[in-house]
């Protein structure tokens, strides 16, 4: 949708195009009627004016800022062209440590209101995180600081102060000693510009020092890979290119490396056809249920030591055949798991140099064995490359340690805090903090950190902000304002640049450095800026795409020898000490605990536990039961260097003795007490930063119930017979027959024909339709995020989730087959299938819910009087009831508002300014009403003015529903199921994969999915077995 | 239709011997004095109970179909099994009156009308729940097909849930009319003994006018009769509505084609024993085992135990064919009914339904009033359970796993049902106080033929007492004059 | 039946077999009877009286029919012609769905349409207060009585008082009221 909003925008609004089709723009505004017609736009408009006023009065506060706005470049439409009910889309980049993005942000009104990918971006290529999509509610949050702190004296509380006073007060210290020693402490900083500011801070105060460190740190990886490449840096990985993908604990769908890219190239190389059936094997050797686990072919759970084992027993395997010195490592406890390395390795051996092996174990040593390892097998340079250093994750955790020694022993006078929660996610790092006199937190919002800094400086948020970052070596992408900030607030680097005296606004700076550097190779650096700012990312080397980058490949000089590595890993040892081995990890939903406080992300489900609004420690069931522990039983874990009491949760495919706790939950300042939830993991954490570590643990009183929403079972869980409703093949199976695991749909195809006559004979105007992929769908929870927000779906809070009130239009079933130990995973996502035939229509007594000519399945909601009758009898379950006023919009007034965030009389997600991120084109659907997916009716209708806007026909990809398009790995596509040519038409009818849900009960569905292909042995796919392990209620 | 003699074998619907000023003194004897203490305290209690079950409606409405237990898999729990399970009750009313006047039974008249109170009532109570379980009752009018400016957006004539619109509140109004046709003359008879300024105001405005002259009372029986005729198809149709409300759906456990004749059985078992339930209190403190005896309790019992292996059968049959279907999703419903996680439920159902009726086949048992009573309250629990059975363990796991849930009520839910029973009671206590508890002209009409005192006269007696009556006025020879008899 | 005020003549019995022969020995002795009470309804006794049949079971049918035609062609009409909406694919003129609405508006308006002539008819309304001879027919005793103008001789009257007390009648009075004349619906029904 967005592309073609763009785009002919572009066209329809340069100053020389003709009046004419202005004015005809004008005069089809009313075919909104159609809109109309399915009952939405009275309240929409209702909804909409609301809005409207509120923008004005936030934008009359917002003036106040004396900040003026610089040309900001929207993609398309010069400011006075800004139609009520016309959005604008910006082309900007979201930020935040090492989670960046390129992204298109829609704005209606001046209000930013939804994320999507941004297309131009050679290494996201339009894919886009659940974090990404869901930082416009953040924009949003009721908690963020409206002006400067500061803390006068020894009181607790902080008070406001103006900026001028802030800065004659810190600028005056820097003044009064040039020579104080200072330090800004951030997470990895990928903009070149801030560098460039911090830089002329320094020159201004010459005992600065800048440390960075990531919350979750790949230091060891990038202390391997200097010592290996002379390079502090990632490599790029090109997972497309893999035939044979081996990883060691690395979650390089999750949260590792550089997702969204690792993402595509997965999904790249797993999309095969009948022409071509070919597609990558993923071996994953981890502890815990990892998103990379659950959809690799081959997942071997081993115990965090034995999975280093794994790994010195593979360069083994590997030297052995080719010749290298071995590192003389022991064999593995599980002889099955063994035999699964031995495939590994001569998987890899088959295809050296289209392989790739990872390791996420946070550990020099190990990481420079897994180079070996790429080396001997010939990868450097063909799927892992250098050319391109990825920058994404810098934190250099000794400088970490020494800054907070620095700072206990007083050694540090002024220290800024920019970007990081320090206090939350270094343990001991509020003791340290004692030590400085002059502490500056530029927090968005008054975060742990900020409480105990003297003063706090609030930043923009990224949508609000110019910046500009570097993923890349040679990769750029900018930040440009999307609404003029909405508080008294300033970017750090601004005021950097005050302090240090230099008489320049940052836009200003950011420009020059651009022009002067980035752009300096450019003809017209005026015009590549403009280029710049209208495509959000800048790739001088790689206009022609990313697959051949220009620059700098780096040679393996090891210093280091890998036996010499090999040897002090092996004596150190992994997670040695206590009586279970814990993991933590970055649960790449919700993020390193900066995200915490964002009610999207913490009411999306996790995929594959089914949990949200909690962290939890996942233990091996069978090992749970033997320890008489059940579902949220607290146990209280103790490490060498914390302890805490978190609730278990009973995982399949957690591996025994080892337990895994996701970080970034038990926040304790997010600013409200739902979100202050789960228990902190980083304290468990010692020094070294290690996520991998022993501990001891004891049962503790209590139970904490999860808000779940999908109970604990496996698609065979009835009478060893599959449900059919998932299919499966593996590739062997695929090769001799395309239609492999889907045969039992013939039979079926042959009595789909109804004695009713056929409405759709003649194949004229549109038939939408949807299909997907099973097979590349990895459970991201990305689309489901993108869907609440483009649809205005509430968020309902844990107490309701428990009850099983979600109110998600699409969810992500996961299913489970096989052992409890470890079990094939399979994710399917869930949403109104748009049936032909559909059940509920014929239920509803009012003609609530009915078909459309295009054969949507539209809902009537000021129709609808609540009968849930029709969700009864829906065979999917995708239709969600209003059981309370979750958005404050029934006709009762506001003593029966349902808001999950309200506290103390003060709301959350119903206040004023939370509900500025609604969508003006969607209803907001009252209590009492039922409402479910929508196939974005909204955006075909929009596409459909757009289209007749320019005179011309619908093409297939004018309609791209929201889930489409943030799935990062194009699992889901939309379109018209009458155009033989669309997309859609080819995926769902000539696709011996296709099958549609439950067909058999001959609701003729418009949603098409694909066989799910596993690259594994026949022998080793899990066909019908029964799932052993009881169901649990609620 | 002259004289039908009954036969002697034959025992008696009317016990002990009596007149017609008897049978009137005894049945408005109650209606007519002062409220006894015991009614007063009883009609209080109820009366409180329903307030409270008013009030929790009430903050149903005002905060949100949230306050039940039910839940995006779940979405009819207790609201709809209630609704299902006070129509079946309510069927008993109806069917005696009208299928059994079809059938000439003559025990009816014992009994039909107290049953056909109980039948309103019960539907009133029915009626309440489809409106209350609405996300926004406040918009309920929407069912109907009224001219408006959407359009005109009339209603869905496909949806068994608008069917049971119609099917219910013509039931209710057909049955009210049918009671209410039956009750004027008995009003009446009040009228025109009671001596209160009130009460004689009251009941002459309630009794219509009624004087009872020939021609009235022949058009009176010519609209029982055809309203019996008209209401015996409706009782059937009511339940069979309610059972397309599952039957044509899609969902495993609802989609079955017995549902109509399996939901009439059940209504007529539950409703059979609703009324065993109250007749057994009520003539026992109405003092009426003259007019209701053990015949009438016998001849119920019978019906119970037939309706109750049907339902049986009909249980069977489910089963039967969720194995021979050969679907997975089938097979699984029925299995999840038996030994899932509600299979308390399932067998609390299979005890009291089908099993306990059985003791009936026992001719002592039958006559035991006190074992009657207990049986009909495990009857009333045990079709409870059926409703909840085929509702909420159908739902809680269909198609697909992944949307599996289950269903606890919550204090809401339980709050109103038990106002329901309270409402029902004070309606029907209100209904014995105010209303003759027997069908007075009905009984009267039957006297002779199935009286005590009658049982062994022929119809020389007769013409004998004729005789002797005669006599005394001296004319016997003109009351016998053969050329009157048939014109 | 000349004027509404009348003057009646009647005996009460006690039981409802000597009613019926009453009436019948009065009806050979060619009196006219002017109506019979009774507590309840004596089978035969319309006969015996003369009276018409009742036509109600008639009009219960045109009340039946009118519901089935309106609920047919009213459900029709507005799913084909009025607003056509498609419901899960079936077709617009699904008669099977029409059934369960037409059987309920039939059944409906046949009884409150019969039941609405029948209190018609029969002067039934809340609050109506026909004058009664006596208040215990509507209990136990059987009237029947015999309407005497003011033409009536003397001898007429005796001839009615003999026949009364001949045929049993424990009790026999003399009685004015008013009593409406029946109109042509009336007649029919």
């Amino acid at each position: 949708m967005e592309s073609n909003t763009y785009w002919t925008s572009l066209k329809e609004h340069m100053p020389q195009e003709d009046p004419k089709n202005r004015d005809e723009f004008s005069e089809e505004l009313p075919l909104l009627e159609d809109i109309g017609q399915q009952g939405e736009l009275s309240s929409g408009r209702r909804d909409f004016l609301k809005m409207l006023g509120f923008s004005v009065t936030a934008a009359t506060l917002a003036a106040s800022c004396e900040t003026p706005v610089r040309k900001a470049i929207p993609y398309v439409i010069k400011p006075e062209d800004v139609t009520p009910g016309v959005a604008t889309w910006y082309a900007t980049t979201f930020l935040n440590g090492s989670d960046w993005c390129p992204i298109m942000v829609k704005t209606r009104e001046g209000r930013p209101i939804k994320i999507e990918g941004n297309r131009f971006s050679s290494i996201t290529q339009g894919g886009v995180d659940t974090k990404a999509l869901a930082s416009v509610l953040g924009l949003y949050h009721n908690k963020r600081l409206r002006s400067p702190m500061v803390r006068r004296g020894e009181e607790a509380q902080l008070s406001p102060i103006t900026w001028a006073d802030a800065d004659s007060a810190i600028g005056g210290k820097l003044i009064a000693n040039p020579n104080l020693r200072i330090a800004i402490l951030t997470q990895t900083v990928m903009s070149p510009s801030t560098k460039a500011a911090v830089a002329r801070f320094a020159e201004r105060y010459p005992n600065t020092v800048h440390v960075a460190y990531d919350p979750v740190s790949e230091h060891h990886m990038l202390e391997a890979n200097a010592a290996d490449f002379g390079r502090r840096a990632l490599p790029e990985y090109h997972l497309d290119k893999c035939k044979v993908l081996v990883s060691f604990g690395a979650d390089y769908l999750g949260a590792w490396g550089s997702p969204i890219q690792n993402q595509k190239g997965w999904a790249a190389a797993r999309k095969p056809s009948p022409a071509q059936p070919e597609m990558s094997r993923t071996f994953q050797f981890e502890s815990w249920m990892s998103r990379s686990g659950a959809n690799a072919d081959y997942r071997i759970p081993l115990q965090p030591s034995q999975v280093a084992v794994a790994l010195m027993q593979l360069h083994d395997l590997i030297a052995s055949r080719t010749g290298a010195a071995s590192v003389s490592s022991s064999s593995l406890e599980d002889a099955q798991a063994g035999e699964r390395l031995k495939m590994a390795a001569e998987n890899l051996l088959e295809n050296r140099g289209s392989s790739a092996v990872l390791c996420g174990i946070a550990d020099r040593d190990a990481q420079i064995i897994c180079n070996n390892i790429n080396r001997m097998l010939g990868n450097y340079g063909k799927t892992i490359r250098w050319e391109r250093n990825c920058l994404i994750k810098q934190g250099n955790d000794e400088q970490l340690a020494s800054l907070m020694a620095d700072m206990k022993a007083g050694r540090v006078d002024m220290l800024f805090m920019h970007g990081c929660n320090p206090v939350y996610d270094v343990p001991g790092f509020a003791d340290a903090l004692a030590g400085v006199e002059t502490s500056v937190s530029t927090a968005i919002s008054a975060d742990e950190t900020a409480r105990l800094s003297s003063f706090v400086l609030p930043e923009h948020h990224v949508l609000e902000s110019w910046g500009d970052a570097e993923p890349y070596t040679g990769v750029y992408s900018l930040i440009q304002p999307t609404i003029r900030p909405l508080f008294d607030t300033r970017q750090f680097p601004q005021s950097l640049l005050n302090w240090a005296g230099v008489e320049m606004k940052w836009y200003d700076f950011m420009a020059e450095y651009w022009k002067n550097n980035i752009l300096a190779a450019e003809l017209s650096a005026e015009r590549a800026w403009t280029h710049a700012l209208q495509h959000g990312v800048y790739e001088p080397n790689s206009h022609s795409g990313w697959r051949n980058p220009a620059g700098e490949d780096a040679a393996y000089t090891p210093t280091i020898s890998v036996a010499e590595a090999a040897s002090r890993f092996r004596q150190k040892g992994l997670a040695s000490g206590g009586d279970v081995q814990v993991v933590l990890f970055e649960n790449a939903l919700i993020g390193n605990g900066a995200y915490t406080d964002n009610p999207w992300l913490q009411e999306s489900l996790d995929s594959i536990t089914k949990v949200c609004w909690d962290n939890y420690a996942m233990v091996n069931p069978a090992w749970a039961r033997e320890q008489g522990l059940g579902d949220g039983d607290h146990i209280k874990l103790s490490s060498n260097a914390g302890s805490i009491t978190v609730p278990v949760l009973l995982q399949p495919g957690q591996v025994r003795g080892c337990l895994s706790i996701a970080v970034g939950y038990g926040r304790t300042a997010t600013g409200h007490e739902v979100t202050n939830n789960g228990v902190n993991a980083y304290a468990l954490m010692d020094a070294s930063r290690s996520n991998v570590f022993g501990a001891s643990w004891a049962r503790e009183a209590g139970n904490t119930a999860f808000a779940r929403n999908q109970i604990y079972d496996s698609l065979f869980d009835d009478s060893k017979t599959k449900r059919p409703h998932v299919k499966e093949t593996t590739l062997e199976e695929y090769r001799k027959d395309p239609m492999a695991g889907n045969r039992d749909r013939l039979p079926l195809l042959g009595h789909l024909n109804s004695f009713y006559p056929d409405r759709y004979a003649n194949k004229n105007g549109f038939h939408w339709g949807m299909a997907v992929d099973l097979n590349t769908c990895m459970g991201c929870n990305a689309c489901h995020v993108s869907c609440q927000s483009e649809n205005n779906i509430p968020v309902v809070g844990k107490k309701e989730m428990a009850r099983k009130h979600d109110m998600h239009w699409m969810r992500i079933d996961r299913y489970y087959a096989g052992s409890e130990d470890n079990p094939e995973v399979v994710f399917q996502p869930m949403m109104c299938q748009h049936c032909d035939q559909a059940p509920c229509e014929n239920v509803c007594p009012v003609a609530a819910t009915n078909h459309s000519a295009e054969g949507l399945n539209q809902m009537a909601y000021n129709r609808c009087i609540g009968t849930r009758y029709c969700a009864n009898n829906c065979p999917y379950k995708v239709r969600r009831f209003n059981w309370f006023d979750y958005m404050g919009a029934d006709s009762f007034g506001t003593f029966n508002d349902r808001d999950p965030l309200m506290q103390n009389g003060e709301k959350g997600m119903l206040s004023e300014l939370t509900r500025m991120v609604l969508n003006p084109d969607v209803t907001v659907r009252s209590r009492g009403v039922m409402e479910k997916c929508s196939f974005c009716v909204q955006r075909i209708q929009e596409s459909k003015l757009y289209a007749k806007m320019e005179g011309r026909q619908m093409v297939d990809g004018d309609v791209k529903t929201a889930c489409q398009t943030a799935c990062p790995t194009g699992a889901i596509t939309f379109g018209n199921m009458f155009d033989n040519n669309s997309e859609v038409y080819k995926l769902s009818e000539n696709n011996e994969r296709a099958f549609r849900v439950i067909e058999e009960f001959h609701t003729l569905p418009s949603v098409t999915y694909l066989t799910k292909v596993r690259n594994k042995k026949l022998a080793d796919h899990i066909h019908e077995v029964p799932f052993e392990g009881t169901l649990d209620q609620a | 239709m002259g004289h039908a003699f009954v036969s002697p074998i034959r025992e008696p619907l009317i016990t002990g011997r009596k007149t017609y000023k008897q049978i009137t003194d005894d049945i408005c004897g109650p209606v007519e004095g002062p409220p006894t203490k015991s009614w007063l305290a009883a009609i209080s209690f109820t009366a409180v109970v329903a307030l409270i079950g008013f009030a929790t409606i009430g903050y149903s409405i005002l905060y949100g179909i949230g306050t039940y237990g039910l839940d995006r898999t779940i979405g009819w729990g207790w609201d709809i099994t209630n609704f299902v399970w006070w129509v079946g009750i309510g069927h008993a009313g109806t069917l005696i009156s009208a299928i059994l006047l079809l059938f000439r039974q003559k025990w009816r008249t014992g009994v039909n009308r107290s049953a056909e109170a109980m039948t309103i009532f019960a539907v009133m109570c029915a009626g309440m729940f489809p409106l209350i379980h609405m996300g926004r009752i406040w918009l309920m009018f929407f069912v109907f097909p009224y001219p408006n400016s959407r359009g005109p957006l009339w209603v869905n004539f496909n949806s068994p849930l608008l069917w049971d619109v119609f099917a219910i509140s013509t039931y209710f109004t057909v049955s009210l009319l049918f009671w209410y046709a039956g009750l004027i003359p008995d009003l009446a008879t009040v009228r025109d003994r009671v001596t209160g300024k009130w009460q004689k105001m009251l009941y002459s405005i309630f009794s219509f006018g009624w004087r009872g002259s020939a021609k009235e009372w022949q058009r009176f029986e010519s609209l029982s009769l055809i309203l019996a005729g008209l209401a015996a198809p409706l009782v059937l149709s009511v339940h069979t509505i309610v059972s397309f409300d599952f039957a044509t759906s899609v969902i495993p456990g609802w989609h079955t084609t017995i549902f109509p004749p399996y939901f009439v059985a059940g209504a007529i078992f539950s409703g059979f024993a609703m009324v065993l339930t109250l007749m057994l209190v009520a003539r026992k403190l109405l003092k009426l085992e003259d007019y209701i005896t053990i015949a009438h309790i016998e001849s119920m019992n019978k019906v119970i135990v037939l309706t109750g292996s049907i339902v049986g059968v009909a249980y069977i049959t489910e089963l039967f064919m969720a194995w021979y279907s050969g679907s997975p999703y089938e097979g699984y419903a029925f299995r999840n009914r038996v030994s899932g996680p509600y299979w308390w439920a399932y067998w609390a159902m299979m005890t009291c339904n089908v099993v306990s009726p059985q003791f009936f086949w026992v001719k002592a048992l039958r006559r035991n009033v006190i074992f009657t009573f207990i049986l009909s309250i495990f009857i009333n629990i045990g079709m409870w359970f059926e409703r909840f059975v085929i509702i909420v363990i159908s739902l809680h796991r269909d198609m697909l796993p992944s949307a599996w849930s289950y269903y606890v009520p919550t204090w809401v839910e339980v709050t109103i049902f038990i106002g329901t029973l309270g409402f029902f009671m004070t309606c029907f206590l209100l209904f014995v106080k105010v209303a003759p508890v027997v069908a007075v002209a009905e009984v009267k009409s039957i006297l002779k033929t199935s009286g005590d005192q009658y049982i062994t006269e022929t119809p020389e007696q007769v013409e004998a007492g004729i005789k002797g009556l005669a006599q005394s006025s001296g004319h016997y020879e003109s009351l016998i004059k053969p050329q009157y008899d048939d014109e | 039946m000349s004027s509404p005020s009348k003057r009646i003549l009647y005996g009460l019995y006690e039981d409802e077999e000597i009613l019926l022969k009453a009436v019948k020995r009065a009806r050979a002795e060619g009196l006219q009877i002017w109506n019979c009470f009774t507590p309840f309804p004596v089978h035969g006794l319309d006969h015996a009286m003369g009276l018409k049949d009742t036509r109600i079971h008639t009009a219960g049918f045109a009340f039946g029919a009118t519901g089935t035609l309106i609920a047919l062609t009213f459900m029709a009409w507005v799913n084909t012609v009025n607003y056509p909406i498609n419901f899960g694919g079936k077709p617009n003129l699904s008669l099977p769905a029409y059934v369960p609405i037409t059987f309920e508006l039939t059944v409906l308006l046949a009884s409150v349409g019969m039941v609405t002539l029948y209190l018609y008819i029969n002067r039934l309304a809340p609050g109506a207060k026909p004058d009664i001879l006596d208040p215990r027919t509507t209990s136990h005793l059987f009237l029947m009585g015999f309407e005497m103008d003011e033409s009536a001789t003397a001898a007429q009257l005796e001839d009615v008082r003999r026949v009364l007390s001949e045929t049993g009648a424990v009790e026999i009075a003399e009685k004015t009221i008013e009593d409406p004349e029946d109109g042509a619906i009336r007649q029919i029904f």
